[in-house]
């Protein structure tokens, strides 16, 4: 591997289950930045854990406000809200961006019992995402995924051109036992240029190579679900084992699309 | 030793969307095994649901055995429906080409594991023949495969060893300590499972020994599984990865 090595989706904070891998709970940033080197990557997207309407993500995002202000060249927030919570979801929005330096934007519907076409709830959260010019991330697929299809993604990705949409999971389904839309991916994808797709729970390694053959390499971002699945897995994979793929197509979805979509070539 | 308790070898186009040789025999498995750190593993043939055939698979995993009997020990797949037909392919896939274990997949002949006179005459050929009896559990047909219904046969043929295979998988996987509980001949197999709280959450409830690594390999990279457990499962001591990384399997084959 040539290039450096970014995960675009994991978790950060209070998660009582980590204990179960040995891991030290809370999880912070020097506990993060252990698993990176026992996992040989270079940087994580990370998100408060949990999911579903009862979840105060704000203690955890305090902790990864503390955790990036320490390795600002490893770690990268993502900020959860809850959109139903209207003018205050966007002062939260703008607060952990403008004042925190997060950078994207995850949703995820079961958090606020939302759907992505409902998009007089959502369309005030993401043009504040816009405005602010971070990246955004839906989860899709799984037991919800009728309310967070590919296809929704696209219909939001169109409206705000200039944004760059991530389709977490890859549609989640088929692949993995779980319900989802994985048909939808690639012309979603092809409808909505300003969509990525991004890996993690997909270890169903051809699955990702069709959409590689489709879309392109640049169109693919690695990413873990870690700590829950260790964080080295889907780089074992791609890297050692996707082997179709060529080194730079390698480079880029370990890694290369990451550092293009998050603007870190600019300044490094 | 690592050994890998659910894995595929024959002819699947789409492994070669991982650059790898279709149909995959015995020579380039073995080649997979050395790259990923892998010494054993028990390999069906691949391709699900009622239109398969398995048996030019099952023939190239005879061949595979033959090369290599230390490494690729076979899973015979048949389909109930055909009665005594399925018992003398079972037959003669044991006793003159040495496999190991039989593979049942509820799609592979619309059937449900509790529809017990449909399945029954095939246990109790595999009880007669000393062979491993490993059942696919949950996925988008669980309702037909559940850990439960494992622990229903597994505890009307208690000299035999019954694999719950994906620990139940996506939708059943509450199930499996208790049926691991109640039939104490069975284990739990990890395939599809990269989520190491619900291993040890399992392991926790019945133990180490009755947990076998599975990678469902090469449609996900053999290599994951062993890496998870040894390098991630940090909770389990070297002894208990040692049992679900390769013991169980060897004890459960008998070959130590």
């Amino acid at each position: 591997m040539t290039g450096k090595i970014y995960d675009t989706h994991a978790y950060l904070g209070d998660n009582p289950a980590w204990a179960q891998m040995g891991l030290p709970v809370p999880l912070e940033a020097d506990g993060w930045i252990e698993l990176l080197d026992t996992a040989g990557i270079d940087g994580a997207l990370v998100a408060p854990p949990g999911v579903g309407a009862g979840e105060d993500f704000r203690p955890d995002m305090d902790r990864i406000a503390a955790a990036i202000r320490q390795y600002p060249e490893r770690l990268f927030g993502f900020c959860r809200v809850k959109p139903r919570r209207g003018a205050a979801a966007i002062g939260e929005l703008r607060f952990r961006v403008m004042e925190h330096g997060f950078r994207a934007l995850k949703m995820n519907t079961l958090d606020d019992d939302y759907r992505l076409d409902d998009r007089a709830l959502i369309d005030p959260i993401i043009e504040t995402a816009a405005n602010l010019g971070i990246v955004v991330f839906f989860h899709t697929g799984d037991y919800q995924h009728r309310t967070c299809t590919p296809n929704m993604v696209a219909d939001v990705a169109t409206s705000f051109p200039e944004t760059t949409f991530i389709i977490g999971h890859m549609g989640f389904g088929g692949v993995n036992g779980f319900p989802g839309d994985i048909d939808q991916l690639v012309p979603a994808m092809e409808r909505a240029p300003n969509t990525v797709a991004e890996t993690a729970g997909v270890f169903k390694a051809e699955f990702i190579q069709d959409v590689v053959d489709q879309v392109g390499a640049h169109r693919i971002l690695m990413g873990s679900n870690g700590p829950n699945s260790p964080i080295e897995l889907p780089k074992v994979m791609i890297g050692k084992h996707m082997n179709k793929l060529s080194q730079d197509q390698k480079d880029k979805i370990l890694g290369g699309n990451f550092a293009r979509i998050f603007g870190l070539n600019s300044k490094s | 030793m690592i050994c890998d308790a659910h894995a595929y070898l024959g002819n699947s186009p789409g492994w070669a969307q991982m650059g790898l040789p279709v149909p995959l025999d015995g020579h380039a498995w073995v080649e997979m095994m050395d790259r990923s750190g892998v010494d054993r593993a028990l390999v069906a043939p691949p391709g699900v649901g009622a239109q398969q055939d398995f048996k030019p698979d099952m023939d190239r995993i005879a061949q595979a055995m033959r090369d290599y009997p230390e490494r690729l020990f076979g899973f015979c797949r048949v389909k109930p429906r055909r009665g005594q037909t399925a018992i003398d392919e079972l037959r003669m896939r044991v006793e003159e080409q040495g496999f190991r274990a039989i593979k049942m997949n509820t799609l592979d002949d619309d059937y449900r594991l509790d529809d017990r006179a449909l399945i029954d005459p095939v246990m109790q050929a595999a009880n007669e023949f000393g062979i491993v009896v490993f059942f696919h559990t949950g996925d988008a047909h669980g309702e037909t495969c559940q850990p439960s219904m494992v622990a229903d046969i597994a505890v009307d043929f208690p000299s035999t060893t019954f694999i719950i295979g994906h620990c139940g998988y996506v939708g059943y996987q509450h199930q499996t300590a208790p049926s691991l509980k109640r039939a104490p001949n069975t284990v739990a197999e990890t395939a599809g499972l990269l989520t190491p709280a619900i291993i040890q959450g399992i392991v926790d409830e019945v133990g180490a020994q009755r947990v076998l690594i599975g990678s469902n390999g090469p449609n996900t990279p053999i290599e994951l599984p062993a890496l998870m457990v040894n390098k991630y499962m940090n909770k389990l001591n070297p002894e208990e990865k040692a049992l679900i990384t390769g013991g169980n399997f060897e004890r459960i084959l008998r070959l130590d």
